[in-house]
């Protein structure tokens, strides 16, 4: 269901030009954030808020914040799942997302970065905590199912804000090194999980 | 025992060079054997084909955030450990295999051993 409604958004694209002009500014940085979850359907819907009002410690906050979020599902997986593609892959995530979040933590530090505890880390925390409460209620194809259509959703919705939003509201060029690098990571993930959606229908 | 005395210093020179010698063709400066370098980046192979003969070197480094391995494809065999960004893998070639990588399956690699 939801990854249905996470697709084909380019259609949306000049009534949300619209949209945003109506936009308070003051919701803008929840629109971005419901973007980068995927958590809502609605959100993910309304197109990101402009470049400028991310700063680099936004976008690292963002950013430790999403890879938290996708080991921690990958390990309640791992906890309730008995099914091997699904473990396999959230094997997967927790290995790929530590070594992301490892090194977005890395160049954090070094570039002095503090990640900012602002609306969007609150938020990203809260609808991740709904999304974990759900997931503990679910047990075998449904528990998998849940699981997996949530990875293909969020997969889509990070591919897509980093390419619009993270890459070119990034000011240091380390940082847009890194958001590009993880890229190809996380469009194999996608894959991962797609082939994975296809086997549990 | 004179004579004994003054021959071992070239016995020692003799013995360090040619332990010198040894330890650089292990380094693999034969000039008979080739190096062939893959590079693993956006969770591809590059190249994914190699041609080389039997006793060439390969060397994968991973340049990707996240890990990779080495797994040959026939038997499923880890011929590498985990490689982290930055880490590199020798391999001596011997016959020709698939291999692909242990964490992502899809990345995929050829060893082609020529005649």
């Amino acid at each position: 269901m939801l990854n249905t409604l996470c697709t084909s958004t380019g259609s949306r694209t000049s009534s949300l030009n619209q949209l945003r002009s109506q936009i308070p500014d003051l919701l803008k940085p929840t629109l971005i954030l419901g973007f980068v979850l995927a958590l809502n359907a609605c959100n993910l819907n309304a197109s990101p808020a402009p470049q400028a009002e991310l700063s680099d410690a936004n976008i690292a906050a963002i950013v430790v914040g999403a890879n938290k979020i996708d080991i921690t599902a990958a390990e309640i997986a791992l906890a309730r799942s008995s099914n091997k593609d699904v473990i396999q892959f959230a094997r997967t995530m927790i290995t790929d997302h530590k070594a992301v979040l490892s090194s977005a933590v890395g160049l954090a530090n070094k570039l002095e970065l503090t990640p900012v505890d602002n609306e969007l880390v609150a938020s990203l925390a809260e609808q991740s905590r709904n999304h974990e409460a759900k997931l503990k209620t679910l047990t075998g194809e449904e528990f998998d199912r849940a699981y997996i259509d949530h990875e293909v959703a969020y997969h889509r919705a990070v591919i897509d804000v980093i390419e619009s939003q993270l890459i070119p509201g990034a000011n240091n060029a380390e940082l847009k090194s890194l958001l590009t690098s993880v890229l190809p990571a996380f469009r194999a993930h996608l894959g991962h999980c797609e082939q994975i959606q296809r086997e549990l229908q | 025992m004179i004579a004994e005395r003054s021959v071992r210093p070239w016995l020692v020179c003799m013995l360090l060079f040619g332990l010198t010698q040894h330890t650089f063709e292990a380094e693999g400066h034969d000039p008979a054997v080739n190096r062939h370098h893959i590079t693993i980046s956006s969770f591809e192979f590059r190249p994914s084909t190699i041609r080389a003969r039997p006793g060439d070197i390969i060397t994968w480094r991973n340049e990707d955030v996240v890990p990779h391995s080495i797994v040959r494809s026939e038997d499923a065999k880890n011929l590498s450990v985990v490689l982290a960004h930055g880490d590199t893998f020798t391999y001596i070639v011997g016959s020709t295999m698939n291999y692909e990588c242990g964490l992502h399956s899809p990345m995929k690699g050829v060893v082609i051993v020529l005649p």
